[in-house]
């Protein structure tokens, strides 16, 4: 009893604990006792020596780096007090080119502070120090026999002089490096047709038309953030005149890039490469080229193939990563008769270190352990003994080493089998180095001291190179000790060193082209139901799955939360017999997965699409208490194959039975996915509209730019006064990756609720995507409309609160004051835009542990339970800017005030700024022809968002 | 038949009636002023600070300013206590040895933070900045009171939110020169500083805001 009285108030949010009547009625009088007394004073702790950079109680912001597939991502970490409350792309880097984000970028916060983490170093079950380990580690070390390391790719030149340190110290020692994600058919093709490793760079800021296919360019690669930039660029238009790119997407999966193609085929991922080089063949007859395959071409690839050609040199042809090395070869075939190579599409050497090569490869790992040779294997990160293609048997291999060494984040399949497991360090604790997909060299630099200790991967190289004491931070300075104190603290404080690898300029080899395509022109698709297996949206490989953000965050396309699912189309799931929700056995070798079903219109005919990367213990915290959930979604890995690790064409699917399982219940045949929206089909509503370019010039007008809006109760407009904001969303550059929600997230104290309380649609996003499908059948797209509070002039929310806790402020905010709200939920009950979410259980506080509090923005209240919240605009920022523009006496400038979704999106789709001076850029915005208020024509509520309506710009021909 | 209730049953019922009736007034209005009165909350009442700092000795005797300590208030929205440094950068001069500083001496030299108690705080809800009242001609006294006179600083008002909006609504009634902010006896007759304060909202255009927003967020 006194334990649980140690908290003023009582443990509401136990509702599925079971907590017994009478015994809430104790807690809830012994609360009430306790809270009569005073709390004790606050105290102030002031620094002993302050360090000379900071000013308490002012933000300071630090340029670092992550990584993504060893790949160098720019970030700026905002921190508060020596600790970061917000992280967002590097403007000035080039992976990260305008600041942009994805949602993994985003939530590297929750990692940063994830109390699951490993903490220290053990063998077996027992602590051990640094130093017994260092000992046990160099013990018989002698010419690196037997000594394995296996990490993963790596971008770093710091790891990279090492490991070649290691290699002429230790001559029979051997470096392996595994990517879950790697394929190996774009590697090989670089290599057929340059002669050398190579790797390819969009510059999709020179292109007027695109065609990906099976490639998701805006989820997939690690330059993400910049090709959704570049890509950008040359969607928006403001004005009917303006000329816009062309996206094509062939794909069997829909994606995040498919959604928003203009022009869209679905294909299956097999009957990728022979579509490839019908396209090939259609762009060599228009390029009078000889050696033209004649190959039949549907009508879809006659119109692609027209585009690109009349757009040669100023089109870019993208494959999908995990596509055959025919496929490649057609791409690049395709490239060269476009004129393209050098221009849209570069080809430089590749950034990850022995990319393609042979180390690349477990084949020579796994033989060494069947023959026992391994006595001592080095896991740097990752979890090989679950990602490794199952066929492979690494996991039972693993044990055949005599040492087992792991270093990684969390407890996992791999730390399971390692006797040694040190805790590895968030990027943000660490010093080191990376590169960006250009080449350009990027820096690490710790933002916090080491929350639980831990070692870089740098680091135990090195201590197996004889440092007994490594220090990341002493390595690095080693490593660049040419450059002088004064550039070398420039560097740090623009987090990269300037210098990119240069575009090769040499032709590919056209026999090997040509060799390529003869092979890709035989191929057949399969004829049976296929697996499509991809990495997931949010968790990629996995290494977020207990990440509280993204799993709880709506995927970007099924809005699924806490799971996945297997993603089959409307008519395959007829054709399998399977119904939402229920179980799918899939049986590929000996192996068996059980997963639910989600039909989803927009998805090519047989093939059933399974996302990587879940399975397993989700977040530790979530709801404000310990997560009870034992595992999160399904696992696929055990359905890869080393041969066929993407698409599987032989695989038994059958949706699970009573038939089958005699003794099952419905309930073990069916799963309750969780969903954040529930409706994806607009019903004829104007909700998000969209037009294509031709019917946007004929009329401009066609959003109801100038549409009167209905009467309201409040009768008479609001007289303003100084300073009003406003914000835009542009439909047309949207991508909807969510990277958005994540910031929201992270920026405004948005609590993890749980999957229970998900299921109850409770999750308490500020920001949401929401999607639609524009369209019929095969022409439907399926277009993401974020959806916040609108700030409304003639806020329906406002007039039925009791109490004014939602209130009108001279500068047009719709405010919310949570320390006045009772929780009627009045408000959300009448608000049209369904953005209001309610507290209902304490999801902050007060089980939080301590690390997840450090998390919290102090800028922010950390609401209570009872409490209605929505968007603010980020008040916070807007308030901030106003002080430091008062106190140096000017105006606020545009562009000052950044929301935390703005900041975050990759495409700048979203712009905030004051609509009271006609020169901002959110003015511009507004007065375009396709600005449109949503739903004031019907209710009246003068909203201060506005929305661009999206642009579909559809290739018009002549017969 | 002999009476139900004895005479004074009569005066008996006046007087509980009339004891209920006051205290249905009085008890609700004795409360209301209670929580008016500073005896319900710390206002006036000295905390006991784990050194005996004494403002009066280093501002009134040696004339410190109180930005020289308190440096952040113009430039960050915590005023802060400095840190141990500053104190030891004339303790470790003067009165070095004095048993009074033990605890600086010791925080200083095994890198331990002092525990300062707070004097003047605001729920976790409500957003105060120091720089944009000190930047402003809001003086450090029309909140803190005549710290230079206190031997242990006390609050000297409730900070509740009609205390802030007073000022806000009225700032005319506090606002002085930018170079008296630190001043602690700075007192014109009501009338001087009406003229002065409209001057000086008048020139640095000064018009606080009222909405909820500007301090809960």
């Amino acid at each position: 009893m006194s334990e649980r009285v140690a908290h003023p108030l009582p443990v509401i949010a136990a509702e599925e604990e079971g907590l017994l009547r009478r015994e809430m009625l104790e807690l809830v009088g012994a609360a009430m006792a306790l809270a009569a007394c005073e709390p004790p004073r606050g105290e102030i702790l002031p620094y002993v020596r302050q360090p000379r950079e900071l000013v308490p109680g002012q933000e300071l912001s630090y340029a670092t780096s992550l990584t993504d597939r060893g790949v160098a991502w720019g970030v700026l970490v905002r921190t508060r007090a020596g600790r970061p409350v917000k992280v967002d792309g590097n403007p000035d880097h080039p992976t990260t080119l305008g600041g942009g984000s994805t949602p993994q970028l985003q939530a590297s916060l929750y990692d940063l502070y994830d109390p699951a983490r490993l903490k220290g170093l053990r063998r077996g079950d027992a602590e051990i120090s640094w130093t017994d380990f260092y000992r046990a580690l160099r013990e018989g070390l002698g010419d690196g026999r037997g000594l394995h390391l296996l990490l993963e790719p790596t971008t770093s030149p710091l790891l990279v002089t090492h490991l070649e340190q290691l290699r002429s110290a230790l001559p029979a020692a051997r470096i392996h490096f595994f990517d879950p994600l790697a394929s190996a058919g774009e590697d090989e093709a670089l290599r057929l047709a340059f002669g050398a490793p190579r790797q390819l760079r969009h510059r999709l800021d020179r292109a007027w038309v695109i065609a990906a296919f099976d490639a998701d360019f805006l989820t997939d690669p690690p330059d993400r953030i910049r090709l959704a930039h570049d890509f950008s660029l040359r969607q928006r238009a403001l004005q009917p005149d303006e000329r816009r790119s062309r996206l094509w997407v062939a794909e069997g999966d829909l994606t995040v890039t498919g959604a928003i193609a203009d022009e869209r085929a679905r294909v299956r991922p097999t009957a990728i490469p022979s579509l490839l080089a019908a396209l090939v063949g259609e762009l060599s007859r228009l390029a009078g080229e000889a050696g033209a395959t004649r190959l039949p071409a549907t009508d879809w690839i006659r119109r692609l193939a027209r585009d690109l050609w009349e757009n040669r040199g100023a089109s870019a042809v993208i494959v999908g990563e995990r596509q055959p090395t025919e496929a490649h070869l057609c791409g690049l075939l395709a490239n060269r008769i476009l004129g393209n190579l050098g221009g849209t599409v570069e080809v430089t050497a590749p950034v990850v270190f022995e990319r393609g090569e042979e180390s690349h490869r477990l084949d020579s790992l796994v033989r060494a352990l069947e023959r026992g040779e391994v006595e001592t294997l080095v896991i740097l990160g990752g979890d090989p003994a679950r990602t490794t293609p199952a066929d492979l048997g690494l996991a039972r291999l693993l044990q055949r080493a005599r040492r087992r060494v792991y270093l990684g984040t969390h407890d996992n399949a791999t730390s399971a089998l390692c006797d040694f497991v040190l805790a590895a360090l968030h990027p943000f604790e660490q010093w080191g180095d990376a590169r960006a997909h250009d080449g350009t060299v990027s820096l690490i630099q710790p933002v916090i001291r080491p929350l639980w200790g831990g070692w870089a991967p740098v680091e135990i190289v090195a201590a197996l190179l004889g440092n007994p004491s490594p220090s990341s931070e002493a390595l690095l300075r080693q490593r660049y000790v040419s450059i002088g104190l004064g550039p070398w603290q420039t560097a740090l404080q623009w987090g990269f060193l300037q210098g990119s690898l240069p575009h090769l300029d040499a032709a590919p080899d056209e026999a090997a082209l040509r060799a390529g395509l003869e092979r890709a022109a035989r191929q057949q698709p399969s004829s049976d139901i296929e697996i499509s297996i991809r990495p997931d949206p949010k968790l990629r490989d996995g290494r977020h799955v207990r990440n509280g953000w993204l799993v709880e965050l709506p995927d970007p396309i099924t809005s699924l939360q806490w799971g996945n699912a297997a993603l089959v189309s409307p008519s395959t799931a007829r054709r399998l017999g399977a119904e939402k929700g229920q179980m799918l056995r899939v049986r590929v070798g000996g192996e068996t997965v059980v997963v639910p079903v989600l039909p989803l219109r927009g998805m090519a005919d047989d093939i059933v699409t399974l996302h990587l990367g879940w399975g397993g213990p989700g977040p530790a915290w979530a709801g404000g208490r310990q997560s009870r959930e034992e595992t999160v979604g399904v696992d696929v890995y055990p359905l890869r194959r080393g041969d066929a690790p993407w698409i599987v064409a032989q695989a038994e699917i059958e949706p699970a039975s009573h038939t089958l399982e005699p003794i099952g219940t419905r309930e073990s045949l069916f799963e309750t996915l969780v969903f954040q929206q529930s409706e994806f089909e607009l019903h004829g509503r104007p909700i998000l509209l969209s037009a294509t370019d031709a019917e946007f010039r004929a009329e401009p007008d066609f959003a109801g730019h100038h549409a009167h809006p209905a009467p309201n109760v409040y009768g008479m407009p609001w007289t303003y006064e100084g300073p009003q904001w406003g914000m835009t969303i542009d439909l047309t550059t949207c991508i909807g990756c969510a990277a958005c929600v994540v910031a929201c997230q992270a920026e405004n104290n948005i609590p993890v609720v749980g999957k229970t309380n998900s299921r109850k649609h409770r999750s308490m996003h500020w920001l949401r995507i929401d999607r639609y499908y524009i369209g019929e059948g095969d022409d439907a797209q399926y277009l993401p409309q974020p959806m916040l509070c609108q700030h409304c002039e003639m806020a329906p929310c406002e007039y039925v609160c009791p109490v004014n806790a939602t209130v009108h402020s001279p500068d047009g905010l719709n405010e919310m004051i949570y320390n006045r709200c009772i929780g009627t939920r009045f408000c959300s009950n009448n608000c049209p835009y369904k953005v209001r979410r309610f507290n209902y259980f304490r999801y902050n506080v007060p089980q939080e542990p301590e690390t997840l509090k450090m998390m919290n923005n102090p800028e922010v209240t950390v609401r209570e339970r009872g409490v209605m919240e929505k968007c603010t605009y980020c008040v916070q920022r807007i308030r901030a800017a106003q002080i430091e523009a008062r106190i140096h006496g000017r105006a606020l400038r545009d562009g000052e005030v950044r929301t935390a979704c703005q900041v975050a999106c990759p495409t700048h789709a979203i712009v905030f700024g004051l609509v009271s001076d006609p020169d901002s850029e959110v003015s511009r915005l507004r007065r375009s022809p396709r600005s449109y208020a949503l739903l004031n024509a019907e209710l009246g509520t003068e909203p201060r968002t506005r929305y661009l309506a999206h642009l579909r710009n559809r290739r018009e021909e002549e017969a | 038949m002999s009476a139900i209730y004895p005479p004074w049953a009569n005066s008996l019922f006046w007087l509980i009636s009339s004891a209920v009736g006051l205290g249905i007034v009085s008890i609700p209005l004795g409360l209301m002023i209670y929580v008016r009165t500073p005896y319900s909350n710390d206002v006036r009442k000295a905390v006991e600070q784990p050194v005996q700092f004494d403002h009066r000795h280093h501002v009134l005797d040696d004339g410190i300013d109180c930005l020289f300590c308190h440096h952040l208030a113009d430039r960050s929205d915590s005023a802060g206590v400095p840190p141990t440094e500053l104190c030891m950068g004339c303790h470790g001069q003067v009165w070095n040895d004095a048993p009074i500083l033990q605890t600086v001496r010791e925080s200083f030299f095994r890198d331990i933070p002092i525990p300062w108690k707070r004097v003047n705080g605001v729920p976790d809800f409500v957003f105060f900045s120091h720089r944009a009242h000190v930047n402003r001609g809001v003086g450090c006294a029309s909140c803190h009171g005549n710290v230079a006179e206190m031997a242990a600083v006390y609050p000297i008002a409730s900070l509740k939110m009609d205390w802030c909006l007073d000022c806000h609504r009225e700032p005319e009634r506090h606002l002085r020169p930018l170079d008296r902010i630190t001043d602690m006896n700075w007192n014109p007759p009501p009338l001087e500083q009406l003229r002065i304060g409209r001057e000086i909202a008048r020139e640095l255009g000064i018009s606080p805001p009222t909405n909820c927003t500007a301090c809960h967020r």
